[in-house]
């Protein structure tokens, strides 16, 4: 299942490369369109190339109409966009290829592979899921920011506790059944935090203080998750910078705060400031930018 | 192709055979595609349509009469509960919190996850499920908490205080040790608050009190017409058979694993001889008989005034691992709350995993199911009375007497359709064991007297009345006078408390 979804990644990562535009065979045109989401011999988001060959490797006609006007066939999963932009000649390319590629192949019937793992909730960018995560609290937060950066926020604590670069989560082994086990992230964490950068702890008194979890709230999809902490509410986003390469943090503490916020850089993820307090509408914002 | 005739003729001859779909239509509705199709809350809009939340953390809304969904929010926590405030505010019990889950600006979809209650702990064991929320007439809210399950152990972070009444924390941890010590730990613990309670948070969310313990898994609640609340629980370690509870504050119902967070509770739960835990608790309002009526009791709903005929205000429980729900009947005896079970659609045409309910104001009952790899089944079901099914009969009033039961029917019944009654009674053991056997199961001699079809009433009579006894009192056969036959044949009553005594 691993590898799978390793190939599934790679798979991505090559759809999302760039080709030059005169490469007109049809294995080049199969990357671009149709890789992302069809694997040679078992299904992923689609159907593999032996199960569109078998249907359709005779029928070039109905192929065409077909990539041209898909409609939804398999509950778990999304309907195929359409592909008449592609054009005729292409997709008879493509066509070619699938019937080619596929030759001598058997289907792989995979188990433990999320059948929901397209679905449009679990696809959507950015998407916010809640969800039992490794090394976090029982409550935590799942966010992926873009299709390649996402974080953990625990919702006990009311901090981040980590980022990560890759593919988002792999819940199958929490939903499949009663929840007695974690998701999995897909991909390298980039940068873990081991203590709010707000530093409510510093705030000299006997007992501890434990901030309370308000909730969050959406702006294009992503959240802004709120807490409080002796009587200060703070508000915290992560948002995609403008090329979608990396992360810009915003904070909004109201109440005139004293402390400087503390962040830390990781050999994988460079922060834009280590330590800032914040402006006099309480606001802060740095940058996480992966390390290249 | 070949051979549709015969076929249809046997579907219609079954069909033709099932009381339950002769008198109501069930049909399932399909789901939006790409849902993971488990439903773990519903409700209705003021405007009559539904709301739901499903398994992955989606909520649909569901306009029932044009038949179409919309996508309103997404990614909650496992939601086992849905309370419909308004057409575009929701509050979900999800796994770590009760939310309120709003369209603040209006554009059809949620932008609001807000934080009502979430003062409670999670040691992240798989069944710590969090169940509800129900309303009562103030406003309040109520939520239940299960127990964590000795099927796998804590995680190393866990929100809330930790209890230290039990095994030492660094061996209830998950991992290679495990299973040595998990012998150790309970069937079911409670080491984090307030785990196997039933909580009582007001309408702001701002106040709330812990409200009655005792509980194992308390899947479902709700309140009835008289404003007695009802919460189910399951077969298990300490629970005989599953149970529904009148519940009161400060009852202690019985599963001793949340006695830690009972204020000044400092001893061990499973040192405490079973005579004093037994002293403690408050009985059962009904006992539902293991492997016959219910194993996995669900939701507690309240058919509205006028829905389906004369069972309009009575209680229905939902039941995930039979194909059947529950109508409950209470008799309370002074303070004691008892009362009469009786199945309700056992037809496999309505399926198990009966999880959530709610009614539209057309009078149509709508099931939420789901499974989470146990038992039950998911999607969702649309139970009407059907418009040409005329007077059922069903029995809608048990009464316990000094020396029997009076039962009333919906409809006449002649008294020579009432030979094949018997009765039987038994009961269950309290302990730590998981389950029990019946005890003490005897066939108990009855006769029927006073059949009247004026007051459509009979009575059993039976002298060896017993209690904290569950009698069951079987009407194999039973029609009206018009030939109706009987929907629920068999009547589970639990009598905690005898008249007079």
């Amino acid at each position: 299942m691993r590898s799978l979804l390793t190939l599934r990644s790679a798979i991505l990562a090559m759809a999302l490369s760039p080709f030059s535009l005169d490469a007109q065979d049809g294995k080049t045109l199969f990357a671009q369109h149709c890789a992302a989401c069809h694997l040679p011999d078992r299904q992923l988001v689609g159907p593999s190339l032996v199960e569109v060959s078998k249907l359709y490797s005779a029928k070039i006609d109905e192929f065409l109409s077909w990539c041209k006007k898909p409609v939804q066939k398999r509950k778990a999963v999304i309907q195929m966009p359409p592909m008449g932009h592609v054009g005729d000649a292409n997709l008879k390319l493509i066509h070619a290829h699938i019937v080619e590629a596929s030759k001598g192949l058997k289907e792989v019937r995979v188990k433990g592979l999320d059948p929901f793992y397209a679905s449009p909730s679990m696809r959507k960018r950015p998407q916010v899921q809640r969800i039992f995560m490794p090394e976090a609290g029982p409550a935590a937060i799942a966010v992926a920011v873009t299709d390649d950066l996402h974080y953990c926020w625990d919702a006990g604590e009311c901090r981040l506790r980590y980022i990560w670069q890759g593919d988002f989560i792999d819940g199958w082994a929490v939903w499949r059944a009663n929840g007695n086990s974690l998701a999995r992230i897909q991909g390298e964490v980039l940068l873990r935090e081991e203590q709010n950068p707000v530093p409510f702890m510093d705030l000299v008194d006997s007992a501890l203080p434990r901030p309370k979890f308000l909730g969050y709230s959406l702006v294009d999809g992503l959240p802004t998750f709120r807490w409080r902490v002796r009587g200060y509410e703070v508000a915290e986003t992560i948002r995609p910078t403008k090329d979608g390469k990396a992360l810009t943090r915003s904070f909004e503490v109201k109440g005139k705060f004293p402390f400087a916020l503390r962040f830390k850089s990781s050999d994988k993820m460079s922060v834009s400031t280590e330590s800032a307090g914040l402006d006099e509408n309480g606001h802060l914002t740095i940058t996480l930018t992966p390390r290249p | 192709m070949m051979r549709p005739i015969p076929i249809l003729a046997l579907a219609s001859c079954l069909a033709s055979a099932d009381v339950w779909t002769d008198t109501f239509r069930i049909d399932r509705v399909a789901l939006p595609p790409g849902v993971d199709p488990q439903i773990g809350g519903i409700d209705t809009t003021p405007d009559g349509n539904l709301a739901m939340c499903f398994h992955r953390g989606e909520i649909f809304l569901y306009n029932p009469g044009a038949d179409t969904w919309k996508r309103f929010a997404e990614g909650l926590h496992e939601p086992l509960g849905l309370l419909a405030e308004s057409e575009s505010s929701f509050l979900v019990m999800q796994r770590p919190e009760l939310t309120r889950v709003a369209d603040t600006d209006g554009d059809g979809v949620a932008d609001l996850y807000e934080t009502v209650f979430d003062s409670f702990g999670m040691t992240g064991n798989y069944h710590e499920f969090a169940f509800g929320p129900t309303r009562d007439r103030e406003g309040n809210l109520y939520l239940s908490l299960g127990t964590a399950s000795n099927g796998a152990g804590i995680r190393k972070e866990v929100r809330g205080r930790w209890s230290e009444i039990g095994l030492a924390r660094e061996h209830m941890l998950n991992g290679p040790g495990w299973g040595k010590a998990r012998g150790r730990a309970g069937r079911m613990y409670a080491r984090v608050p307030y785990r196997g309670w039933v909580l009582k948070v007001s309408p702001d969310g701002r106040k709330w009190q812990p409200f009655a313990s005792g509980f194992r898994s308390p899947e479902g609640l709700g309140f009835d017409k008289d404003g007695r609340l009802y919460v189910t629980d399951n077969q298990g370690d300490w629970l005989g058979t599953s149970k529904v509870f009148h519940v009161r504050e400060g009852q202690f119902h019985g599963h001793p694993a949340s006695l830690v967070w009972k204020e000044g509770w400092t001893r061990e739960p499973l040192k405490v001889p079973v005579a004093e835990l037994d002293k403690m608790r408050s009985p059962a309002m009904g006992l539902l008989p293991h492997g016959e009526l219910a194993n996995s009791p669900t939701e507690p709903r309240m058919i509205p005034k006028g829905v389906f005929g004369p069972l309009g205000e009575q209680m229905l429980i939902g039941e995930m691992n039979q194909s059947n729900l529950v109508r409950f009947l209470p008799d309370p005896v002074g303070k004691v709350s008892q009362g009469a079970a009786i199945p309700f659609l056992r037809t496999g045409a309505l399926g198990r995993g009966n999880h959530r309910m709610t009614f539209t104001p057309d009078g149509s009952l709508w099931i939420a199911k789901t499974h989470l790899s146990w038992a039950g089944a998911n999607g969702l079901v649309r139970v009407r009375l059907k418009k040409d099914a005329g007077d059922f009969l069903a029995i809608d009033r048990v009464k316990l007497l000094d020396r029997g039961f009076s039962l009333g029917f919906t409809q006449p019944v002649e008294a020579g359709v009432l030979q094949g009654v018997k009765v039987r009674r038994h009961t269950y053991k309290y302990h730590q064991g998981y389950g029990s056997p019946k005890v003490d199961d005897k066939e108990v001699p009855c006769t029927v007297t006073k059949v009247s079809t004026t007051t459509r009433t009979c009575v059993v009579k039976v002298d060896d009345l017993r209690e904290g006894y569950l009698y069951t009192i079987s009407l194999p056969g039973v029609t009206s006078t018009k030939g109706n036959p009987l929907l629920g044949e068999k009547v589970y009553y639990t009598l905690a408390k005898k008249r007079g005594s």
